[in-house]
């Protein structure tokens, strides 16, 4: 009896390997990493490519590596001016082209007459008078803010900072105007006559101060007012760092309280329990969250928008208040030790508004925020922060390049989108 | 066999226990204590400072850094090709107004006894909410992407203009001279192609005279309706 049982025993051994690798696979496979269908190098190609070598035949290609596999589905796009065209009218104009425009296109020979005419169109829909009220749509939306109704006795226009972001656009101004500009940052827009007219910001019932292009816009810094002023700057990392905090990670995180430390200063070098044991705001707190990992960063910047109140007008003191018991305004120790400075990055001391505008126009990661704004734009595909629409590098480097030695003219960069091989392409 | 069958289930097991992210829904630590080390917990506590919200579109709180990685990167493919390629934007709320302005759908059609005109159902209070417009009180840009209230609603307007699209007064601004209806009653690629923005095809024309063949009531403005929602589903 014990030898028939030995051959099933044996027999149930490479069985149990066989459905072990057989239900690890499937479970695995239920991951959806591996073997993901839309995954490059996953095991099944996506649109365009060539189906997988089979196993059977003996001089099977290799698989196409990734970039090959990129470059495959793109590749099997086609040019199409007539789509293109209503989508940059739409985008451009926020209209539909014309029957004549649409004919102009349709007229083309070939392709490289059908481009020549829709990258003409596309010229003369920049050089229109709709592209500025569209570049105003597009910044307010790109900021959230936006006059609603009629402007109310005290209160400043909301749609300054939109209109001076478009005026930098269509006037192809350098884009770094947004953050330095000193003077006319308040202008408004005349859509009869399609005229930008500079004008100082309102300064209400407030004092007057300093002007760093829309840093300083009483709209913005209404719209965005809040306990410590931290609202104002997360206004400013996500909308021109396109991030959310941290805005910086350090090289060498180390582990912390229930976490770990990630921030680019010191983790002494903000206000908490460990060097003023009365502080209102422990920043460094451990026990939930480590604060300081973002607040490292948002103390060396929210002080500098403390005292712009509730309608964003400047006053000599302190508007916003602290979320403890009795809501006291905050002052700079609740956010700094005594001797620690203001800074945009690590590396980048600033010392008033001004100064941070300059910071901020002189980062990198800014121009290239820019340029990716304008892109998803183009290209239907969402809020890079909200949507998690973010770009590869790669995608938009020669872009961002040009962008960079065109004295960061923002208008000569939607242009060129929409001209762009990958716009055109459906 | 009952130790196969355990043993199986144990690999089972395993490699399912693999599938798990680690991560806790749960606030407050989750099952363990607050503020007990759960890399994943959000939410403060009588003995921290403040609370913050459960974005997740942020870092977790006490995790390493790690790049974000859309959910499209696994849904669609990679970062490299889907930022190539064109998604589906919403028509903005302006642009559905261009559309009824340029194209002669403001209302100039014969409609059934009380019922409203896409002109009038786009100007009502009512639509740019439904829309997916901006509310910028509330710190809210308009949609980029279009809700089902915003494709029920932009069906409802397109609907009812089919209306003026077919009423022999039909005159389209941005296409002068154009008929969308020629005197054999079929339609014309010409006034497709204005409704669509964009070059018709012989498909379009066909589908579209297809509707009035078997509908010779209701057909035209059926096909109407038709090729509008679906040329201006996207930006």
């Amino acid at each position: 009896m014990r030898g028939t049982l030995r051959t099933p025993r044996i027999l149930s051994a490479a069985t149990l390997t066989a459905f072990g690798l057989i239900v690890g696979s499937l479970a695995s496979t239920a991951c959806g990493s591996s073997g993901d269908p839309n995954t490059i190098g996953g095991g099944t190609t996506g649109p365009g490519t060539n189906p997988a070598p089979t196993a059977t035949g003996t001089a099977a290609a290799p698989p196409p590596t990734p970039a090959e596999q990129v470059k495959q589905i793109l590749d099997a796009r086609k040019a199409d001016y007539g789509e293109a065209l209503r989508t940059a009218s739409l985008k451009l104009r926020d209209t539909l082209p014309t029957l004549a425009e649409i004919k102009t296109i349709e007229a083309g020979a070939d392709d490289a007459a059908k481009k020549v005419a829709y990258e003409k169109l596309v010229d003369d829909m920049i050089a229109s008078p709709e592209f500025s009220k569209s570049m105003i749509k597009f910044w307010k939306d790109t900021f959230r803010t936006g006059q609603v109704g009629n402007l109310q006795m005290g209160a400043a226009s909301r749609d300054t900072a939109a209109t001076f972001a478009a005026q930098i656009v269509v006037e192809g101004q350098p884009y770094s105007n947004l953050f330095t500009a000193a003077t006319n940052t308040c202008p408004t827009y005349d859509p009869m006559a399609n005229t930008f007219t500079g004008a100082a910001c309102d300064t209400g019932g407030g004092t007057a101060g300093p002007t760093a292009g829309i840093l300083t816009d009483p709209g913005i810094l209404s719209q965005y007012f809040a306990n410590m002023a931290f609202r104002r700057v997360r206004f400013i990392q996500e909308t021109f760092a396109c991030q959310k905090f941290p805005a910086e990670i350090s090289a060498a995180p180390k582990p912390l309280g229930n976490g770990t430390f990630t921030g680019a200063f010191p983790y002494e070098s903000i206000t908490g329990k460990v060097n003023k044991p009365d502080a209102l705001i422990d920043f460094q707190d451990t026990s939930a969250v480590i604060c300081a990992n973002c607040h490292v960063n948002l103390n060396r910047i929210a002080p500098m928008f403390t005292n712009y109140d509730d309608t964003g007008f400047l006053q000599p003191t302190s508007q916003v208040q602290v979320p403890v018991p009795k809501n006291p305004f905050a002052q700079r120790i609740d956010y700094l030790p005594a001797g620690e400075g203001f800074a945009w990055r690590s590396g980048k001391p600033v010392t008033d508004i001004p100064s941070l505008g300059a910071a901020i126009a002189a980062d990198p990661e800014v121009a290239r925020c820019a340029v990716n704004r304008v892109w998803n734009y183009a290209l239907s595909r969402g809020d890079i922060v909200n949507d998690l629409a973010t770009i590869p590098n790669a995608v938009t480097d020669p872009l961002v390049k040009d962008f960079g030695t065109n004295k960061q003219n923002l208008k000569e960069t939607i242009r060129a989108i929409f001209k762009s091989e990958d716009f055109v392409k459906f | 066999m009952n130790r196969i069958a355990l043993t199986l289930i144990g690999v089972a097991a395993i490699a399912l226990g693999a599938c798990t992210n680690g991560t806790s829904d749960q606030l407050n630590g989750g099952e363990g204590t607050v503020g007990a080390g759960d890399p994943n917990g959000t939410a403060g506590n009588e003995n921290t400072t403040y609370d913050h919200s459960n974005d997740p579109g942020g870092a977790a709180p006490g995790a390493e850094f790690q790049p974000a990685e859309p959910a499209q990167v696994r849904l669609v493919g990679s970062p490299e090709v889907t930022s190539r390629l064109h998604s589906c934007g919403k028509m903005s709320v302006a642009s559905i107004g261009s559309i009824l302005a340029t194209r002669g759908l403001t209302g100039g059609g014969a409609k059934p006894m009380g019922a409203q005109s896409g002109q009038q159902i786009y100007s009502a209070n009512s639509a740019a909410p439904a829309l997916g417009g901006a509310n910028y009180n509330g710190r809210v840009p308009e949609a980029p992407f279009a809700s089902t209230s915003a494709m029920a609603k932009m069906f409802d307007i397109f609907t009812m203009a089919s209306y003026d699209a077919v009423a022999a007064n039909w005159n389209a601004p941005a296409c002068p001279g154009t008929t969308i209806l020629g005197a054999d009653g079929k339609f014309t690629k010409d006034g497709l192609t204005c409704l669509m923005g964009k070059p018709a095809r012989d498909e379009h024309l066909a589908i579209a005279n297809d509707a009035i063949t078997k509908n010779s009531t209701d057909g035209a403005k059926i096909a109407i309706a038709a090729l509008l929602s679906a040329a201006h589903t996207c930006q």
